[in-house]
């Protein structure tokens, strides 16, 4: 379309205003007089576009759904506002079931891990003494004329404070070794008092 | 009418169910109109309109009581529409588009009946932007400020567009001969 006032007038006609404007335009242009028989024919064809009609049940259907919406919404709504109330009765009931049951009871006696450890260390230096007691006997079973009269198994403290039994396993250790050093030495000097003069 | 859409929205916002079924039963109409118009195809057009409407109810709270509510709900439905073409042709299946012609109910003489269907296919040719003003226009009956709010365009687009629209079906009723080409008169191009 070429002609604007055309234009104008054949929106506001088809928007139902009075066709008079245009049918005066019309006949002084051509281009318009033949718009307005073409727009004329598409009216009449619209009124042959049938609407699309929602088929039975549709609006039934889309109650039922938005009605279950709502009430899941409000449920939800619901919930958010209690959560927080519930959550804190929760903790709530944590905290004073904690004072109540996971206090640590001072009338108790000392907890098992101190024993464990006392056994361990116990265990570990009756190791440690067989073990020097055994190749201390080894050794002067070399030398049968040597005195050991010191081989005796060291006496085995009762377990008295926590620190103590660590204490005690360094001296046996110690004096279980000590065995092992003398008949050494003494087994040297032997060595060296055998020895031919002339060796020496 | 009994009951205005500001009043109702009020009674639908506090749950009440008659209130819902009204506003349901007023406008469904036209969402499923503009649905099948859009989406071409009938299930999907029911799918659709089930969906904006679950919208429109959960976001009636946003709704502007100074405005009024068919643009708004139309806008939703448009919207509601574009996402599903969006998904739709994303899918790998193929779709059966609405083949069956809508009668109009006074629509008797073969030739008349042809007009009607063609008039129909004309409609579904359209550009979708072009499609939608024309079927808010001239099946729903809405007035161009109505729609610039339902597509959220100015009013000169609206009209821009429903001229186009209408240009391009009365070109493809003339090509088949369906409207007098004798009114064209060779004076002056197109
Ligand atoms: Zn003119």
């Amino acid at each position: 379309m070429t002609c604007r006032v055309c234009d104008e007038l054949i929106v506001a006609y088809m928007d139902g205003e009075s066709p008079d404007a245009l049918d005066a335009h019309a006949l002084i242009c051509p281009e318009s007089a033949r718009h307005r028989a073409d727009t004329d024919q598409l009216l009449a064809a619209l009124s042959l576009l049938p609407r699309p009609e929602p088929p039975v049940g549709l609006a039934q259907r889309i109650v039922h759904a938005v009605r279950k919406d709502f009430r899941q919404r409000n449920q939800a709504r619901q919930l958010r506002w209690m959560a927080p109330l519930v959550l804190t009765t929760v903790a709530g009931l944590f905290f004073t079931f904690g004072i109540v049951f996971l206090t640590p009871d001072i009338t108790r006696p000392a907890t098992p891990e101190p024993i464990a450890i006392q056994e361990g260390v116990n265990q570990a230096r009756d190791e440690v003494a067989s073990l020097t007691i055994r190749t201390a006997q080894e050794t002067a079973r070399l030398f049968p004329h040597v005195e050991v009269s010191n081989l005796v198994p060291p006496q085995m403290p009762e377990q008295g404070s926590p620190l103590q039994p660590f204490r005690e396993a360094g001296e046996i250790v110690s004096s279980g070794l000590q065995p092992l050093t003398d008949p050494a030495c003494r087994a040297m000097s032997l060595f060296f008092r055998d020895l031919p003069v002339d060796a020496r | 009418m009994s009951v205005d859409d500001a009043a109702l929205v009020r009674l639908c916002l506090l749950g009440n169910p008659d209130a819902i079924g009204i506003l349901v039963a007023r406008y469904h109409s036209d969402v499923f109109g503009m649905c099948v118009r859009l989406l071409r195809h009938q299930q999907d057009a029911e799918d659709v309109t089930q969906e904006v409407f679950l919208r429109v109810f959960r976001s009636l709270e946003r709704w502007d009581s100074t405005r009024p509510l068919r643009p708004w709900i139309v806008g939703i439905a448009i919207n509601r529409c574009r996402t599903w073409l969006g998904l739709r042709s994303r899918r790998p299946e193929t779709v059966d588009f609405l083949d069956e012609t809508l009668v109009a109910p006074n629509v008797n003489a073969n030739e008349t009946r042809e007009l009607s269907a063609e008039i129909q296919s004309a409609v579904q040719d359209l550009r979708e932007d072009y499609r939608t003003v024309f079927v808010l226009f001239h099946e729903q009956g809405q007035g161009y400020e109505d729609i610039a709010r339902a597509i959220d365009r100015p009013v000169g687009t609206v009209k821009t567009w429903l001229h186009r629209a209408r240009m391009e079906i009365l070109e493809r009723l003339k090509r088949r001969g369906l409207v007098e080409e004798e009114t064209r008169r060779p004076t002056s191009g197109e």
